[in-house]
């Protein structure tokens, strides 16, 4: 890791496209200004995390309790038509079986 | 690059067959599997209205997906995402042990361009919108 200091009101500059300013350091918390081209996706580590960690444990979901889940869920009917391109099993299966 | 279909065994849904028009390019991947870049949407009719973003290098990853208006009929995408004719948002729905413990991710969407074919997905700034919003409703789980 590559250590920098820096004081408040001084700058990092990342590839020239990205500017990091110290603002403040008052009481062990550091107040970054971030400037970044549109696209380059400035998120706090954590909250990063805490979305992969959900990502995750979504991909172990078994599809019959979800299914039946949602059949006791009361949804909202859709506000407008919305096109969702689906693609539908040739061979299905029956739910939630493997093999 | 030929035209044919690519035949993909996916666990527990069944074969699907599909060609490039079918696949979503995701430049980033999706948060937690960055390294994994095209999906597809599965569907069946029995599962409606839950879809299933497959990935298609590994078709063992698959994360269960929703409509957010299904949950939050005001939900909304920043400005630069809001033509719907383009743009479809999908939030992630996950399952714990309980069902009371179905909760959907409102705070990091999706977002499909059905035009170009592309995906991503956003981390929405500010607190108006829950990475856990539950999907049921209390009420209607004390009435099973």
């Amino acid at each position: 890791m590559l250590v920098l200091s820096r004081k408040a009101g001084e700058e990092i500059a990342i590839d020239g496209i990205i500017t990091i300013r110290v603002l403040s350091v008052e009481r062990g918390v550091v107040r970054l200004g971030i400037e970044a081209p549109r696209g380059v996706a400035i998120y706090r580590r954590e909250l990063y995390q805490a979305v992969e960690q959900l990502n995750r444990n979504a991909t172990t979901a078994e599809l019959p309790p979800l299914v039946a889940a949602l059949r006791r869920t009361r949804l909202y009917p859709l506000p407008l038509q919305t096109v969702l391109p689906t693609i539908f099993p040739e061979q299905s299966q029956p739910l939630g079986t493997d093999g | 690059m030929p035209k044919q279909k690519q035949t993909l065994i996916i666990p527990r849904l069944g074969t699907v067959r599909l060609s490039r028009r079918d696949i979503f390019h995701f430049p980033a991947g999706l948060i937690g599997f960055e390294q994994l870049k095209d999906y597809i949407l599965v569907g069946s009719p029995d599962m409606e209205p839950l879809r299933w973003l497959i990935a298609v290098e590994d078709p063992t990853v698959g994360l269960p997906v929703l409509l957010p208006w299904y949950v939050l009929p005001h939900y909304e995408l920043p400005a630069a995402y809001t033509d719907v004719t383009t743009y479809v948002p999908l939030v992630v729905v996950t399952l714990a042990a309980e069902a009371t413990q179905i909760t959907v991710n409102l705070k990091a969407p999706i977002v499909l361009n059905i035009r170009s074919r592309q995906g991503q997905q956003l981390i929405l700034p500010g607190d108006r919108y829950s990475a856990t919003h539950p999907l049921m409703l209390s009420a209607d789980v004390a009435s099973l």
